[in-house]
């Protein structure tokens, strides 16, 4: 198969495993705060 | 990095810790900030902080310790949701074996005597306290002077560190005090520092005796526990869950206590004593006595009022105020436009210039249609918006670090009165407007239930800067930029209205709901109000930055996936016939999911290719945005980036030959961003919350009717009236 079929193919995969997660991850409640931290405030940097 | 979940990390039981606690807006959290190294948001309005956070400090090099960050609290005894994570962690500490080696008791020096009163609450606990007295720059500029060490001796503190984390020096010298006390901590005084006498004593005598028997307390933790436990009964219930949770005590010992204090409350009562006072009076009088000796400290007029007074004279007028105020969101609404226009041209270009060398340089076949049409086109599309949320959080962050939107939450607390709410839930509404998310986590500050949850509930309505993308999007590609009345810029002007629109919709939103929830509600406004300070630059642009980083981070994961995703609806299944590639797009899998659900949105103006924008705008809303270049990029393949603001404006109906999109569809789309529940997280959120279900099922249900009965009157309204 074309190796441009099989990149697409794989990154699409990749993709809507990625969503699926965040969607997921969205309803879990322990992760409810972490996401909203990341997205919202980034309250989570550490300089090192 | 430090990762978010690191913040609300448990603290073991071998680890060495400390906790942090004082006022709210005391600098507490850039203290945090400075042990650790994390960059917390802080900022010039009390409930910054509203939950724990946990960060980890070096003191030397053969020592870690973890820190923990409380909410801001005026004493033990919860007036609202954040409070009260301060009182059951202090019970816990009670009640527990693993307490903190050493408690920070943040002080801010301009006002010692409300300050001190939680000090002296945690000075009760039988665990080392280092006073880390903050602002004294402030106090240092007014040549005026306390005296620590008497200070140190009177209020038997471990230490007391003056320092200030604005001019960031101080910090030394508490991390060497921290380090003495957790290797030699110095031992607490077992006795109260004030008298309890008279019938009062006799009284609570027997509640004291009670806590120093069960719980193996030194006299001074009886007394002050049966002090507050009396006073309010929100910590007795407290008192409860945690002695039942740790075991501590019998079901029938627990009825014990209860009988107890509601005889000594009888009792009091009686005597004329106001149980309810009783704490307050007794550490007020204490701190009030030992404030007052000339000798010790000079703190008379250490905060003098006059500037930030005679600013508020003119900030908080009855009539200029709100006029000011006006003035000042559409000064930072037109600035959205017109300083974003250079920035955005040049990532504008920059995108266009990546597409063009994928074109030139990559072979063609479909991994290249994906990167130019899905993902640069896409991503690209958002990424322009870049500048001008950061201008929004940069205008945002300066009204809150100078002290101003607390004058707002005071000046507006009137208005807010009339639709039943208090001043209190305008901080979280104006929040709102950077994002929802915070915002609904702030409400934590608002005592009363009812009041809460009708602010999580409209919240959302204020227009978040995930809607600036789609409102900036349709505002530049069909609203005129004119002048009109020779000074209003007609497209800053629109942003205005979409703001405006969602604001007042929401407070007349809290009108109804007030009428139909049905809750308790007994709460009043009393904020601190803090003095005006020149923001300060670092904390402004670390914000900024963070915004900024996030809504990069948002467009390189998310919306990257979602435009991948998208790109393979569009573009599958492949045309058998030589169909043209608008009729392709149109029976791709997107376009059909798209035509299906046409019949229900065309009233409102919108085509297939918007409903395909607003399913997947769910995810976060300015998908919306990178959904239309997805399709407008497949749709012109071969062809380069495309600009989607041109796409919309010039996208033809192939049957009719006339523009698809016009202005009265723009007014109407976005008059459905304003209202609609495009947010995934902001729903997961109010389910947190809120601990239910139900609520943000309720928000979806109502913000969805309403933004699909505003479009609809817009949109056939303006055809009425002859609009196209």
């Amino acid at each position: 198969m074309d190796f441009q079929i099989i990149a697409v193919i794989v990154v699409v995969i990749f993709a809507i495993g990625y969503v699926i997660k965040t969607v997921i991850r969205q309803f879990s409640s322990s992760e409810v705060h972490a996401e909203c931290e990341k997205c919202c405030t980034s309250k989570s940097e550490k300089k090192k | 990095m430090t990762e978010p979940s690191e913040l609300s990390a448990p603290i073991a039981k071998d680890d060495r810790w400390i906790a942090l606690v004082g006022n709210p807006n005391c600098g507490k959290t850039a203290i945090f900030n400075q042990l650790t190294g994390l960059s917390q948001k802080v900022s010039n309005y009390p409930g910054v902080t509203v939950e724990r956070k946990v960060g980890q400090a070096r003191l030397g090099t053969d020592l870690q310790i973890k820190v923990l960050d409380l909410p801001g609290s005026y004493s033990i005894a919860p007036e609202s949701f954040d409070e009260r994570i301060v009182t059951e962690q202090v019970f816990d500490w009670i009640y527990d074996s693993k307490k903190p080696d050493v408690i920070i008791s943040v002080v801010d020096a301009t006002n010692l005597s409300r300050n001190l009163f939680l000090t002296s609450q945690m000075l009760d606990l039988e665990i080392p306290v280092i006073i880390a007295l903050n602002m004294m720059d402030r106090v240092k500029r007014k040549h005026q002077k306390i005296n620590i060490e008497l200070l140190k001796d009177k209020l038997g503190a471990a230490d007391i560190i003056p320092m200030s984390a604005t001019e960031k020096w101080g910090v030394k010298e508490l991390r060497d005090s921290i380090r003495r006390q957790i290797e030699h901590p110095t031992p607490s005084t077992p006795e109260l520092p004030f008298r309890i006498i008279g019938s009062v004593n006799e009284v609570l005598s027997p509640l004291a005796a009670s806590f120093e028997k069960d719980f193996k307390s030194t006299p001074r933790l009886a007394w002050s526990q049966a002090l507050r436990i009396v006073a309010h009964e929100p910590v007795f219930d407290i008192f409860v869950q945690k002695v039942s949770a740790m075991q501590l005590g019998t079901p029938e010992k627990i009825k014990d206590y209860q009988n107890l204090r509601q005889k000594i409350i009888a009792r009091l009562k009686s005597l004329g004593i106001n149980a309810q006072t009783l704490e307050a009076s007794y550490r007020y009088g204490w701190l009030d006595i030992l404030l007052a000796d000339g000798e010790s400290l000079v703190i008379d007029n250490i905060d003098d009022p006059s500037r930030s007074e005679r600013v508020d004279k003119v900030l908080t007028h009855p009539v200029f105020g709100p006029i000011i105020f006006l003035g000042i969101l559409y000064f930072i609404f037109h600035s959205i436009f017109s300083w974003a226009t250079l920035p955005m041209n040049l990532i504008d270009s920059g995108v266009h210039a990546v597409g063009d060398f994928i074109i030139t340089n990559m072979p063609a076949g479909i991994l290249k249609d994906l990167i130019v049409e899905g993902i640069v086109g896409g991503v690209g599309a958002i990424l322009i918006f870049l500048p001008q949320i950061l201008i929004l959080v940069f205008f945002l962050t300066l009204l809150e670090d100078s002290g101003y939107m607390s004058r707002v939450a005071f000046m507006l607390d009137r208005y807010m009165t009339k639709v039943g709410l208090h001043g209190r839930s305008m901080l979280p509404l104006m929040t709102g407007y950077a994002c929802a998310i915070p915002g609904i986590m702030a409400t934590r500050t608002i005592e009363s239930w009812k009041e809460r949850l009708i602010t999580i509930l409209i919240l959302p309505l204020m227009s978040c800067s995930a809607r600036l993308p789609v409102y900036t999007l349709l505002i530049a590609a069909f609203i005129p930029a004119k002048t009109v009345f020779g000074f209003v810029d007609l497209q800053g002007f629109t942003l205005v209205l979409m703001y405006f629109l969602g604001t007042v919709t929401a407070l007349l939103l809290a009108v109804v709901f007030d009428k139909f929830i049905k809750l308790e509600s007994t709460s009043s406004f009393i904020m601190e109000m803090p003095p005006y300070r020149v923001p300060m630059m670092l904390s402004v642009t670390r914000q900024v930055y963070n915004r900024g980083k996030a809504f990069l981070l948002n467009a390189g994961k998310i919306i990257m996936t979602m435009s991948i995703v998208l790109w393979f609806l569009v573009y599958f299944p492949r045309p058998e016939s030589n169909l043209n590639n608008t009729s392709h797009i149109e029976n791709s899998y997107a376009g059909k999911v798209g035509r299906l659900i046409e019949p229900v949105i065309s009233p409102l103006g919108f085509d297939w290719k918007i409903g395909v924008g607003l399913l997947t705008s769910f995810a976060a809303r300015e998908v919306m945005v990178s959904t239309l270049a997805t399709i407008y990029n497949v749709e012109g393949r071969g062809e380069g980036v495309i600009s989607v603001s041109e796409a919309l404006r010039s996208d033809t109906d192939p049957e009719t030959g006339l523009p698809r999109y016009g202005i009265l569809m723009a007014i109407s789309l976005m008059v459905y961003y304003v209202f609609a529940a495009q947010c995934m997280a902001t729903f997961a959120i109010v389910r947190e919350e809120t601990n239910s279900w139900k609520w943000p099922l309720f928000m979806v249900f109502y913000m969805t009717s309403l933004a699909y009965l505003s479009s609809l009157i817009v949109y056939q309204g303006g055809r009425l009236l002859g609009f196209s």
